[in-house]
């Protein structure tokens, strides 16, 4: 017999006083687990609605005007091409995928277009909206995390597993925007003139609502020859993971691209960094509250056991049991409560997430493993922080009072 | 001269500001091997001097020798291992563990030792036997009578075989036939294994076992011999 094996004893001759001592921090750590769980899964949902917007970095040359994100390609002084080559080769994770662009105004009959010159297969996956547009080509390979398989299996409606691109774009073809169609009366195989060039219409875009209604897209190279600067670009977007973003992605990109002007839309990334933010706040405040109502509860449940057992302190003080020993003991029983405590707390918690997940927040959660050794650990450190007043009182306890008052 | 107590007082403060002088200027001796009784009526100091004698209290003022060691200096890890290796406590109310078994009780003590759990279950068993209870080693002390558990109690108090046991009224709560019994015992303690007892008790039939009688009045010792 040993100080573990009495400590044993005693909690489980007390065993109804010990479950409602318990419930406190099993529920602490389940709220916690719960919380984490959902905003886990929450966050992971969040990154791919926000990844389904689309191209979110633009790369600029030095003195670009970035006033409006959808614009400032236009008119942009140009870099050379093979900047985009760069960014292939070097190891960037989280860029998904890159459209080179040349912007320039041009005037068709009395009416001033945007012509952009676009690689066809980068410019489509760079664009969601026309996803669903019916364009023919292969599904995209997305790189950012979650992958779509891991998507489908949590349940997330991602848009990347719809989207298609088109295989090739010829030199004397074009798509024309929208109300760029309607203000110059095209229509899907008709021709239009563009800077003495004809171009067959290949097809009249749907409307998205941007300022893309007002373009006409056709080859890069095409539009490169056309306007007599071969082998240039205004500006190249990039659909990149907001996570990756909102870590760190875009100081790495400079360091690639040093001479260019490189921007985000700031609301996208925003989003993610404030949700992540949220999220971490109320994982805090949770945190805090367990804390305070665990630490507090214990305690007040050690409090009331070294007051009924002092008695029985006194008797363990009478046989030669130090006050470091008594104390030992009331921490060791507190580490046992804690320990059980986190196991109890992260079984129900991670089951309140994956029953209560789909149902609040339309999400799919599922058990994270890290969560558990942690669960552990801070039921411990809130069960022994708790504990350490009640112990000490314990190790004061004087066996001779006990003895004359029995 | 084995445990010796001088010039001791003992006082305490009640909450309403009023000291009471539990002792006043006490000495005494104790050689090895006696039996020794204290009486006294209610209030007259006897647990307190026991107390004190066994390293549960400390001493208001004065001094305490075991063997010529001072107690009355030492820190609690050194009082702990006083009473863990010298002294054997056996109380009127027979201070039992509620939730441990006649067996686990007297291997309280021997926990604090360092050894296995095999060695404590024969110490435990062998004395069990000893004070009469080969057949209630697996009993809680609810489920034994008054006079079974105070003999649990005594088992307990030999666990570490100390040189001394303290006895507060241990037949305070017991019947004349089974206070004989364990008198009885308690003087075959003395006798055959040469343990010195120190036993506080009203009783004058119980005073008679001793063969060195203290009497206390008003926290004075009055008479010794």
């Amino acid at each position: 017999m040993n100080l573990f094996n009495l400590v044993l004893l005693e909690l489980w001759h007390r065993k109804s006083r010990l479950i409602s001592g318990l419930m406190a921090i099993i529920f602490g750590i389940a709220v916690i687990v719960g919380i984490r769980s959902v905003a886990t899964f929450s966050e992971k949902a969040v990154a791919v609605k926000l990844d389904n917007l689309g191209a979110n970095i633009l790369v600029l040359p030095q003195g670009a005007s970035t006033d409006d994100y959808y614009t400032a390609d236009i008119d942009a002084p140009t870099f050379p091409e093979n900047y985009v080559e760069r960014i292939v080769t070097s190891d960037l994770s989280g860029v998904d995928n890159l459209s080179p662009k040349l912007s320039r105004r041009v005037k068709i009959g009395e009416e001033s277009f945007v012509l952009t010159g676009i690689l066809p297969a980068n410019e489509i996956t760079a664009k969601p909206l026309w996803q669903t547009s019916g364009l023919m080509g292969a599904e995209l390979k997305a790189s950012c995390a979650p992958s779509n398989t891991a998507n489908q299996s949590l349940g997330y409606k991602d848009e990347r597993l719809q989207r298609k691109t088109i295989d090739s774009l010829a030199a004397v073809d074009c798509y024309v925007g929208f109300i760029a169609a309607k203000k110059l009366s095209v229509v899907e195989g008709g021709k239009i003139s563009i800077e003495n060039k004809e171009f067959n219409v290949a097809k009249v875009l749907p409307e998205t609502g941007t300022i893309d209604d007002g373009r006409i897209f056709a080859h890069l190279h095409t539009v490169q020859k056309l306007l007599g600067i071969e082998n240039q670009i205004s500006a190249i977007e990039i659909m990149g993971c907001c996570n990756a973003i909102s870590e760190g992605l875009l100081s790495k990109m400079r360091n690639i691209l040093p001479d260019t002007r490189i921007t985000t839309i700031g609301q996208i990334v925003s989003t993610q960094l404030e949700t992540n933010k949220m999220m971490n706040q109320i994982s805090l405040i949770f945190l805090i509250i367990i804390l305070l109502v665990g630490g507090i509860s214990i305690g007040n449940y050690m409090w009331a056991n070294v007051n009924e057992r002092k008695k029985e302190i006194g008797i363990y003080r009478m046989v030669g049991f130090s006050q470091s020993k008594i104390y030992s003991m009331l921490l060791i029983k507190s580490v046992i409560l804690g320990f059980f405590g986190g196991i109890l707390g992260y079984i129900i918690g991670t089951f309140a997430g994956i029953i209560l997940g789909p149902q609040l927040a339309g999400i799919i959660v599922q058990p994270i493993a890290v969560l558990f050794p942690f669960s552990i650990l801070l039921s411990i450190i809130i069960s022994v922080i708790g504990s350490l007043i009640p112990a000490y009182q314990a190790s004061r306890i004087e066996p001779y009072s006990i003895m004359q008052e029995s | 001269m084995y445990l010796q107590v001088k010039n001791i007082t003992k006082q305490y403060h009640h909450h309403n500001g009023t000291v009471i002088n539990a002792l006043s200027d006490v000495s005494v001796t104790i050689e090895k091997g006696r039996f020794v009784t204290i009486t006294g009526s209610s209030g007259s100091g006897k647990s307190t001097l026991l107390f004190i004698l066994g390293g549960l209290l400390r001493p208001s003022s004065g001094s305490i020798f075991f063997n010529e060691q001072p107690l009355h200096s030492a820190g609690d890890n050194a009082l702990s291992a006083f009473r863990q290796k010298h002294i054997g406590y056996v109380m009127q109310s027979f201070s039992l563990i509620p939730y441990l078994t006649a067996e686990e009780n007297v291997m309280v003590p021997l926990s604090l030792l360092q050894k296995d759990k095999k060695t404590q279950m024969e110490i435990a068993r062998e004395l069990l036997t000893t004070v009469g209870l080969s057949d209630r080693m697996q009993h809680y002390p609810k489920e034994l009578s008054a006079g079974q558990q105070q003999r649990v109690a005594i088992a307990r108090a030999l666990a570490n075989n100390p040189s001394v046991i303290l006895a507060d009224e241990p037949t305070g709560n017991l019947d004349p036939s089974l206070a004989s019994e364990i008198l009885t015992l308690l003087k075959e303690l003395n006798t055959k294994n040469g343990i010195t007892i120190i036993m506080v008790t009203h009783s004058p039939e119980a005073a008679k076992y001793g063969n060195v009688k203290i009497h206390l009045k008003d926290g004075c010792v009055t008479k010794t011999n």
